[in-house]
């Protein structure tokens, strides 16, 4: 059992072997996966999955959890559906992303708040507060409208011969996060706080700005998510958003973030992202009927919490 | 007086029936007559069967969101398996049975052995259920839910008392027994207040926790062939996820706690009084289906503000 646990610890080397594999083997069955058309796609889909992964993480880091990114998401949609039209200017885009930003950081404060004061489960709260903003997103559009000019979104989602702008874009805030995580008191703050909330207290970490800030950060994170989303969608939709709230959880988890708290790696929830979308498209170029997608979530998931599981020692 | 006031001020659910019952007073007191909230109660009676279910989980401290999948799933496959035909449910209702106890077990096993948050554990179980059912009908269902059940889901004594309505309180009155009365009842509150200490005691404490998920699954399944009888045949109009957010908000308002062993199946019964009032006072309002979220919301977070923790 022992070598099979080490290869399991070395979490980078596991995700970027099954990663390689599952690629090689689509790319041998199927002309179209390995089509550069398709390497542009799968790095395009990239972008809203590891921002709202990391933001995931943040969460998970003290503790917590977030399970209202995916309504957020679709509301970003919702309200890009309402405010932009083909007729825009960039000076309307940089408005919507800045409303966007804003309801991300008032959406955060608000779970930060209720998840330190209530003292229920993030879980619960986090999903009726999800609840709420797919209520008010349901208010803004019923059902999937809108028009986002492509010209408009140049400097967000344009291309550099095949590679997306996205990517550089989200190559920065994973740096951005890795410092203010690893480098920063915040961050420091987070993973005590994540590790021992009761030791953290009583060393005179203030608990409760940290719990508001790491919610912030996953609701901005998500938001931005949300923004590539709705760009890549060019239109705003209900639901878009919903199948990121447990895509992100198994990525986090994937990546080494556990709902204890005190874990979590940038780079790493990154690449689990990477390994769900290659494995979605893989199954989408082998014309495997859309709906088995979601019994691979299961198995992600399930492989997951054995990880989950190899990974915690000493538990009671 | 002071006693009676926070008497009701604590528990959330009589704070709902009062407001509530003011409200639909005085917007139509023609629906306060007592068939009507018999009708009311039977509309809202696939909500209340799985709520059972879900108190019982509620109660040994975990929570299970696959309920609605599992109802969703259940009359699907019936109606395609059984064709309208009545003799084929011989074979159907043991089927659904097992896939029950094992959709349940599954639950259990994750959130016992593996000690995975039960809400994720669920709510990826809920994921894969749709994928199965979706995967199974090809997004298009057939068939027909056998006359039977039909005639169990929609037919009532007297034309006054719903037949579903009885057999809601059957279930009702068997789980009150089960849980106040039996050894097997006791076992869940205990392990509900104290995993560690049931386990100390030498109690399976892991039995437990997949006995109570096969309950609910089971109970979905209930929920979900008469939800088909209702319907009269298979159909993906419906939000599967309603079927486990308004049983879970059933079991909070009644003031079942989060934290486990807090509360009880009676709770979850006036529970159910409560949101039935409240979805005819909605339905009432028409708002549409943003209506629908922001109040699930709303109320879920209106129940864990009221919980026990700020009585102290």
């Amino acid at each position: 059992m022992k070598p099979i646990a080490r290869i399991f610890q070395q979490r980078l080397a596991l995700l970027f072997s099954i990663i390689l594999l599952s690629s090689i083997i689509s790319s041998i069955l199927s002309p179209s996966y390995r089509a550069l058309e398709n390497i542009t796609s799968i790095l395009e889909q990239l972008v809203p999955l590891s921002f709202v992964a990391v933001g995931q993480m943040c969460a998970l880091i003290i503790g917590s959890v977030d399970l209202s990114v995916g309504s957020l998401m679709s509301f970003i949609t919702a309200l890009g559906a309402k405010f932009i039209a083909a007729q825009s200017t960039p000076l309307d885009c940089l408005l919507w992303i800045v409303i966007c930003l804003f309801f991300s950081v008032i959406c955060g404060v608000l779970n930060g708040v209720l998840v330190y004061f209530l003292e229920v489960s993030p879980l619960v709260i986090t999903l009726s507060t999800g609840l709420v903003v797919q209520g008010i997103t349901f208010l803004l559009i019923q059902r999937p409208t809108g028009f986002f000019p492509r010209r408009l979104f140049e400097f967000l989602a344009g291309y550099l011969y095949f590679f997306p702008v996205s990517m550089i874009y989200l190559f920065f805030v994973a740096l951005f996060i890795s410092f203010v995580l690893y480098h920063t008191k915040t961050g420091r703050h987070m993973f005590a706080v994540g590790n021992n909330r009761r030791a953290a207290k009583i060393v005179g970490i203030n608990v409760q700005s940290v719990t508001i800030k790491a919610h912030v950060m996953t609701s901005v994170l998500s938001g931005a998510g949300g923004i590539f989303l709705a760009i890549r969608l060019s239109s705003g939709h209900p639901t878009a958003g919903s199948p990121y709230t447990l895509d992100s959880v198994i990525a986090a988890l994937l990546g080494g973030a556990t709902f204890a708290g005190g874990q979590g790696s940038v780079i790493n929830t990154i690449l689990a992202s990477l390994l769900f979308i290659v494995l979605s498209n893989s199954l989408k170029m082998l014309q495997v009927t859309p709906f088995a997608q979601y019994i691979i979530k299961g198995a992600l998931f399930l492989f997951a919490v054995l990880f989950y599981n190899v990974n915690k020692k000493g538990r009671v | 007086m002071k006693t009676l006031f926070l008497y009701i001020f604590h528990r959330p659910v009589w704070l709902v029936l009062i407001t509530l019952t003011i409200i639909l007073a005085s917007i139509s007191p023609a629906h306060l007559k007592p068939v009507s909230l018999l009708q009311m109660l039977r509309s809202t009676v696939i909500y209340n069967l799985i709520a059972i279910g879900q108190t019982v989980v509620v109660l040994s401290g975990c929570v299970d969101l696959s309920t609605g999948p599992m109802a969703v799933l259940t009359m699907l496959f019936t109606s395609q398996w059984a064709r309208g035909v009545d003799q084929s449910l011989l074979w159907i209702l043991p089927t659904i049975i097992c896939i029950a106890v094992c959709v349940g077990t599954l639950n259990g096993i994750l959130v016992s052995f593996f000690q995975v948050e039960p809400m994720i554990v669920t709510l990826v179980m809920a994921t894969v259920l749709q994928g199965v059912y979706l995967l199974y009908t090809k997004g298009a269902p057939k068939g027909q839910i056998p006359s039977i059940i039909r005639a169990v889901a929609t037919r009532s004594i007297e034309g006054l008392m719903p037949q579903v309505l009885l057999l809601w309180f059957v279930v009702l009155l068997l789980m009150f027994f089960i849980s106040r009365y039996t050894i097997l009842g006791r076992q869940i509150y205990y392990v509900g207040s104290n995993k560690n200490a049931a386990w100390l005691s030498g109690m399976r404490w892991r039995r437990t926790i997949i006995g109570v998920y096969i309950t609910s699954a089971l109970l979905a399944g209930l929920a979900g062939l008469i939800l088909g009888g209702s319907v009269g045949y298979g159909t993906l109009q419906v939000d599967p996820m309603d079927y486990s957010f308004f049983p879970l908000i059933i079991v909070l308002v009644g003031g079942t706690e989060f934290v486990g062993a807090q509360g009880g199946v009676i709770n979850t019964a006036i529970g159910s009084f409560a949101i039935s009032i409240l979805l005819s006072v909605v339905t009432l309002f028409r708002v549409g289906q943003w209506g629908k979220y922001i109040v699930q919301g709303l109320l879920i977070l209106f129940a864990l503000a009221f919980s026990k923790k700020w009585r102290r």
